[in-house]
Parts: C-alpha cells; sequence; structure tokens
C-alpha cells in the first residue's frame, strides 16, 4: 500500500494538496458523470491538472499509470479486431438459433447465452456489437418484437463480462491491482455467474419470452440462413482460435512464470498479426496492422491513462487512506459488513454512474483497508464483492455499464428505440436480485 | 478552373417532399448513381445515391449498422427483396437523404470537387452563400467543360 506524502507536495501557491487534489477528482467526477463531455477530453484535462497544480510530478504521474491494464486491453482489442473479420461471431450465433429451429423463446435464450460466452472471454463492447444486429434480423424475421432482445442482450453481456478477469473492465482493473490471476477469478466467480445465468434464462424463457410467438413460415425464413456462409476466411479462423486459446491459456498458467495477463495479451495480438498473413509482403501485413489498430479503442485507453493519475493524485496526498480509515470505523473492522457494504455500494453507484472511475477510485481505498482488516487473506472477499457489485450493477440501468449503452444506440439506429424507463423496470429488478443472490453467495463461501 | 464553369445546371429539381418511387425511376431511367435534392425554397437538401438505396435493401437490422461488413449467412426470396423495394417506393424523397452528403462552392476550385469524386461522390453538388443548388458537377460534366474551353481556345 502507498503511504501518503503531504509533507513532500509542493502545490501551487502552497494550496493544501489534500483539499485541492479532493477538489479535482470531484469536479473531474461531476463533470464526467454529467455526460455533457467527451469522457476522455475531461479525464485527460484532470490528470494535467493534478500534474500542473504540483500534486504529481510529470514522472510520478507516469509511475500510476498501470500499464498491465492498458496492455491487456490493448492486446484483447487487436485480437478481436482481426477475429471479428472471420465471421466466428455470426456464425456460432446463426448456428445456435438453427440449434433450436428458430422457436423465438429458444433463439432468445440462446443468443443470450452466446453473448454472456463471448463477453466472459472477449471485450463487451464487440460482442454486443456483432450479436445485437443478428438478434435484431432474427427478430424482424420472425415478426416479433425486438424489445425482449434487446434487453436480453444487455443483461447478459453484464452477466457473462462478471465470470472472469478479462470479462469487464472493473474486473481487469481488480485483477491488475491485486494480483489475482484469470483461475482466481473464474474460480471464484465462475459459479456465481452459472447460477445467475441460470436464474436469468428461467426469467428470460418465461417472462420475457412469454409474448414471442410466430409462425411455421417465418420460422422457415430463419432456418434458410446458412452458418457456414459466416466464415469469411476460414485460415484467418483457425489461426485466430488457436491464438485466443493459447491467450487464455497464457492467462491461466502465465502467473506460475511471473507473466502478467497484459504481456500475454500483448503477445497474442502480435504472434496473431504475425502469423495471419505469415509469408505475404511486409505491405500486406502493414496493412492488416493498420485495420487493427484502427479499430483498438484509443480513446479508452486514454480515459484509462487519465483517471490513473488523477486517482494516484488523490491516493498520493493520503485522502484515500483517510476514508479507508473511516470507512474500517463504520464496519468496526469487520471484513463481513465491510464486503456487503462494498457490494451495495458497487452495485448502486455502478447503476448510475461509469463503474470505471468508480472502481479505479475504490482500489486504492480497499488496498489501504487490507491492514485493519486482519491481511490479505481476509480482505479477499471484499475485492470479490467489488468486483460482483460494479459488473451486476451495470444491469441496473441503461447507462449503467458501456455495453447498456451500445445496445440501446444499436436499437435506436435499427428504429427500435429503448426507452430509459421500460429498461429500468426490468434491468432495476434483476440487478437488485442479483446482487442479492451474490450477498449470499459471499457469504456462504467467504464467511 | 473553378467548379462554376465545371458544373451542370440544374434544370428540374426533385423535392424531398416528393415520393421516393419519383427519384428511383429518374436514376434508373438516367442510369445515375446519384441525384441532388432541394427543398420547395430550392435549398440543397442532400444526395439521393444508389449506395443509400442499396444499403436500404438489407433489412434494417443489417443496414443501419455501418460497422457490419459481412451477411452472408442471410438468404432470402424474391418476395421479402420485392417488401422491401416496395416500402422504400412508398417514402418520401426526404427519407432517402444521404446525410453525409459534401458540397462545393460555385467559387471554389476544381480541386474540391475531383477530390470529393475520387472519394467516391460521383456527384458533386453546387451550392452557393445562399444555400441554393446552382448545379452538380461529375466526370462527365468536367469533361464537357474542358472540350468547351479547348475549342474557344484559338
Amino acid at each position: 500500500m502507498n503511504q501518503p506524502h503531504q509533507d513532500q507536495i509542493s502545490t501551487v501557491f502552497g494550496l493544501d494538496p489534500v483539499i485541492l487534489s479532493a477538489s479535482i477528482l470531484v469536479i473531474t467526477f461531476i463533470v464526467l458523470f454529467s455526460e455533457r463531455f467527451n469522457r476522455t477530453v475531461i479525464s485527460l484535462i484532470g490528470a494535467c491538472t493534478v500534474i500542473i497544480t504540483g500534486i504529481l510530478t510529470q514522472e510520478q504521474a507516469i509511475a500510476g499509470i498501470d500499464f498491465n491494464t492498458l496492455a491487456l486491453l490493448t492486446g484483447m482489442m487487436v485480437i478481436v479486431a482481426v477475429t471479428r473479420q472471420t465471421g466466428l461471431f455470426e456464425y456460432i450465433s446463426i448456428w445456435a438459433v438453427h440449434l433450436v429451429k428458430g422457436d423465438p423463446r429458444g433463439v432468445l435464450i440462446v443468443l443470450a447465452l452466446v453473448t454472456a460466452l463471448f463477453s466472459a472471454f472477449l471485450d463487451n463492447l464487440t460482442t454486443v456489437l456483432l450479436i445485437v444486429p443478428i438478434a435484431l434480423l432474427i427478430a424482424e424475421k420472425l415478426k416479433v418484437s425486438p424489445y425482449p432482445f434487446l434487453i436480453s442482450q444487455i443483461l447478459a453481456s453484464n452477466i457473462g463480462g462478471t465470470a472472469t478477469l478479462i470479462g469487464d473492465p472493473p474486473n481487469i482493473l481488480i485483477g491488475s491491482a491485486t494480483r489475482y490471476s484469470f483461475t482466481d477469478f473464474l474460480v471464484n466467480l465462475g459459479p456465481l455467474v452459472l447460477i445467475l445465468l441460470v436464474l436469468t434464462t428461467l426469467f428470460l424463457y418465461f417472462y420475457l419470452g412469454s409474448s414471442l410467438q410466430t409462425s411455421q413460415k417465418n420460422r422457415d425464413r430463419v432456418m434458410r440462413f446458412r452458418p457456414a456462409d459466416s466464415i469469411q476466411d476460414p485460415a484467418l479462423l483457425k489461426i485466430s482460435l488457436t491464438m485466443i486459446t493459447a491467450v487464455i491459456a497464457g492467462f491461466i498458467f502465465g502467473e506460475h512464470y511471473g507473466i502478467n495477463p497484459g504481456t500475454v495479451a500483448m503477445l497474442g495480438a502480435a504472434m496473431l498479426l504475425l502469423f495471419c498473413d505469415f509469408g505475404k509482403s511486409a505491405q500486406v501485413q502493414g496493412q492488416r496492422l493498420r485495420q487493427a489498430l484502427a479499430e483498438v479503442e484509443w480513446g479508452a485507453l486514454f480515459f484509462f491513462m487519465g483517471l490513473f493519475i488523477l486517482v494516484h493524485g488523490v491516493e498520493h496526498t493520503g485522502i484515500l487512506h483517510m476514508l479507508g480509515g473511516k470507512l474500517i470505523q463504520l464496519t468496526e473492522g469487520n471484513p463481513q459488513t465491510t464486503a456487503f457494504s462494498v457490494l451495495w455500494l458497487a452495485a448502486s453507484a455502478s447503476a448510475v454512474i461509469d463503474n470505471i472511475p468508480f472502481v479505479t477510485t475504490m482500489i486504492p481505498l480497499v488496498e489501504s483497508m487490507e491492514i485493519s482488516l486482519g491481511g490479505a487473506e481476509a480482505i479477499e472477499p471484499v475485492w470479490w464483492s467489488l468486483a460482483l457489485g460494479s459488473c451486476l450493477g451495470g444491469n441496473g440501468s441503461l447507462i449503467g455499464a458501456a455495453a447498456n449503452v451500445m445496445v440501446a444506440g444499436l436499437g435506436d439506429r435499427a428504429g427500435y428505440p429503448l426507452n430509459f424507463f421500460d429498461f429500468i423496470k426490468i434491468g432495476l429488478p434483476i440487478m437488485l436480485f442479483s446482487v442479492l443472490v451474490a450477498h449470499v453467495y459471499v457469504y456462504l463461501v467467504y464467511f | 478552373m473553378d467548379c462554376r464553369i465545371c458544373m451542370s445546371p440544374l434544370t428540374k429539381p426533385l423535392y424531398t417532399d416528393q415520393s421516393a418511387g419519383t427519384v428511383i425511376d429518374f436514376m434508373r431511367k438516367h442510369h445515375l448513381e446519384s441525384v441532388p435534392i432541394v427543398d420547395r425554397h430550392n435549398k440543397f437538401a442532400g444526395l439521393v445515391s444508389t449506395a443509400k438505396l442499396m444499403r436500404m435493401l438489407l433489412p434494417k437490422s443489417i443496414g443501419m449498422m455501418r460497422g457490419i461488413k459481412h451477411a452472408g449467412y442471410l438468404r432470402e426470396s424474391a418476395e421479402e427483396l420485392q417488401a422491401r423495394m416496395d416500402d422504400i417506393r412508398s417514402q418520401r424523397i426526404g427519407d432517402l437523404l444521404d446525410p453525409y452528403a459534401q458540397t462545393v462552392h460555385p467559387e471554389a476550385s476544381l480541386a474540391d470537387a475531383l477530390m470529393l469524386i475520387s472519394d467516391r461522390q460521383y456527384i458533386v453538388p453546387v451550392v452557393d452563400d445562399d444555400g441554393l443548388l446552382v448545379g452538380a458537377i461529375s466526370y462527365f460534366s468536367i469533361m464537357h467543360a474542358v472540350e468547351a474551353a479547348q475549342g474557344e481556345t484559338p
């Protein structure tokens, strides 16, 4: 845990570093959560203000950036950018639809499960970007309401993403800070996610799916789709699947050799780019690289960078250490009370605000409580509670997660706008119920 | 050369509130890739292009998503395509406009129009300071202007 360094900080006009850094953080977060300005620009302005006002030197600011998280995100974005060109996502979706013979309720379930699976192992946004249009197309062909499909995609992407280290940005942040491995996430969160998926599937089938009725003629239209024709490049597909398997194996086994997930993902991305155009000219290889890099969300990466500096500034002045102490006082140093408080706080916050800045701020706060709670083992349930709350909380509203906003945007573009309050009517009870299940799970497993 | 010299003046404009079938028939008759459209005040409103029509011929859920490059799994009957064609024809021209259409000013350098044409906008509307559509530039209108200029040279 980083110790506060207030006495060594020389701020502009001799301002109190604690008040100054807290003010910068609060103002930046208010502007961020107002969603009136681009979040990356605001985060970078906040970060630069931390340096200009003297809270951090430039060297200290750079030291505060979690390059493991950035490398993991970038590597996975490149891998997904190349893999999506193969048609794999479309193939699996259409194949799954054939599996249930175009039955609307069955389609609702299988597409949700496909999204949950891909969200666990790949980027949520890409997953919904590719699966939602297929779901809408199938709803169009079956002549059924597309709204159950839109809602189920949101629920599935948030629940699926909870299962692994790479499934959702909060997990990536927590994994990088705690050094919990891919296996740790899968073992600790995976069983709960399976339970939640079963419960969600039942809800989708009996509630959202109950209105989905269609004729055999419409089902035949869907059955005419040819999954095999989705595959654009079989050779690239083989290479991509091999590399994704290798990367996941790297996440699992790399920890034994001290290799961080960021390194594994970047190596996987580089190897994929090497092998997918192996033997071709440097010009062709360069073109593929440019295509892949064009799909990397640079804005998101710079957003993370700004946040890391901003939170490192606050951490440097000792506020988070102080707040951690207050939280310990409130929970009387009881790990169980602390874990449950963090779980519900994270879920409530993530339902209404961006969970990335929230978790970035919570990480040093939780770190500061480690000794008071009794060490690394005692604080473990608090970390899992933070991960569960911040991921599952995303289902609480339409702005709870970036994937929600993406699904709503896709629906809007296709002429099916998803109403904010209509979503809350379903999303909020599902979120509260899933956090309640998580509460019971944390209690049974860790206490 | 500037854009005014190279443009073809528009004699019979098409209006946003006319039926989409009118512009589709017009494009089919004259083998046009795109057509500039005006409102009832003769102000430029946008372009109707075959690219946009083709996109509208796709199922809505796929056609509206710009990120999707392939949908090879999709197999549709002639009836399904006909239904969407009928749907497009029943709309107004204003519903078919390409929002990304770029324009040039009459006094602008021809190079500006050439850049747009080379960027796959095969018809470049020429719009004056008041937003009025005064003509359009295509490869063939430039050819015509160059030939006319050479014919005048002694």
